[in-house]
């Protein structure tokens, strides 16, 4: 994971609010400000200008610490959104 | 409960997650395993942010409550709830580590508690003496040298918290009390062997002694270096040199070898045997000179 935010990083992407999704394990979400809305089948949640929803099963935050947010479950799908108000 | 994290406290509050999140967010407090049912929302945090949750949250005494103290927070509140209790357990265990190291009693039974001066001696250049704490007690020893007094056929040396209990049986012939004299060397010669199983050898291997001098005397130093009195026992090995002079007729081989006999009234294991002859008014004179062990014991079979 540290490798490819390192070449995230050199080619010059902004990797605060990258996101890593694992099958039927979870999402690691970074630089999560609020969350618009939280139902073990859909979290909406906002990172920088972006609006993210996950869809899904069995939703919890795992742990949550300085915009650095874990949401377990089975996440099914995600959808990113630009700019909007949460 | 996040894996790796028992510091950490269950709060239950009533609002839905998307609140809780915004005001644990402002706070800045890290939380784990949000979760929320029915508008009731269920997280954990570590237990120095608690206090943080109830001023984050409106009417907290409604509202909030802990669900589940962290196992550190429970195991503080309950150690400080039960101090007292905490305090006597170890205080008794630390008496009870403290006697299971000092020695307040030793006892000598069986057949051979008449040897008990002995025993209580040999324990106690042991390392294991009444009323002191053990120094580096040598079991084994122990029980070697207590097997080496005369007429013991078995020991046992058995700990009992702050007692010893040592079991000596004789064997079935009658014993003789035992001499409470110091050994003394009953011939002048050379120290060849001394072996002091109770008491304090005298004399050194290789040392000259004269008749009567003493060879092992009633006293040992404990480990603690106090000079105590008890009753000896061992054995010495002595080399002495002796001659013996008789008288014949005349010169012969019978003459010489009943010269060389009467030295067998001294041992049976004479050496170095030097014998001369020389006339005499009534007839020859037969001088043998001769080396021998002489054997010497106290309170030993």
């Amino acid at each position: 994971m540290e490798l490819i935010r390192h070449i995230l990083n050199e080619m010059g992407a902004d990797t605060v609010y990258a996101f890593t999704v694992v099958p039927g394990f979870g999402a690691y979400l970074g630089g999560v400000s609020a969350v618009a809305e939280f139902t073990p089948s859909r979290v909406v949640l906002r990172a920088g200008k972006n609006i993210i929803t996950l869809t899904g099963e069995k939703f919890s935050v795992g742990s949550f610490s300085g915009g650095d947010m874990f949401v377990s479950g089975k996440v099914a799908g995600v959808q990113i959104d630009g700019e909007g108000n949460v | 409960m996040a894996k790796g994290m028992f510091n950490l406290t269950a709060v239950r509050v009533v609002a839905p997650a998307e609140t809780a999140f915004k005001k644990l967010y402002r706070a800045k407090i890290p939380f784990y395993d949000l979760d929320t049912r029915r508008g009731i929302t269920t997280f954990c945090v570590t237990g120095n942010n608690v206090k943080k949750v109830f001023a984050i949250f409106s009417h907290p005494c409604y509202n909030v409550c802990v669900v589940k103290r962290g196992t550190a927070a429970v195991l503080r509140r309950t150690l400080a709830a039960r101090i007292g209790v905490l305090l006597g357990a170890l205080m008794f265990t630390a008496a009870v580590c403290v006697s299971q190291l000092w020695v307040f009693k030793i006892e000598v039974t069986g057949s051979g508690a008449h040897l008990a001066p002995q025993v209580t001696a040999i324990l106690a250049e042991s390392g294991a003496q009444a009323g002191k704490p053990l120094n580096n007690f040598d079991k084994p020893l122990a029980i070697s040298r207590i097997m080496s007094l005369p007429g013991v056929t078995f020991c046992s040396v058995q700990r009992s918290g702050s007692r010893v209990e040592v079991d000596v049986e004789c064997g079935g012939q009658s014993m003789q009390k035992p001499s409470p004299l110091p050994l003394v060397s009953p011939v002048s010669g050379v120290v060849q062997k001394i072996v002091a199983v109770c008491g304090t050898p005298a004399a050194e291997v290789g040392q000259s002694v004269k008749a009567g001098q003493k060879l092992i005397l009633p006293v040992f130093t404990s480990a603690s270096g106090e000079v105590l009195s008890c009753i000896c026992a061992g054995y010495a090995h002595i080399l002495c040199r002796a001659e013996v002079v008789t008288h014949a007729e005349e010169a012969g081989e019978s003459a010489a070898r009943e010269a060389v006999a009467a030295a067998l009234v001294y041992t049976d294991e004479p050496f170095d045997v030097v014998c001369s002859v020389r006339p005499d008014t009534q007839g020859v004179v037969y001088t043998v000179q001769f080396s021998y062990i002489c054997k010497a014991s106290i309170n030993l079979q």
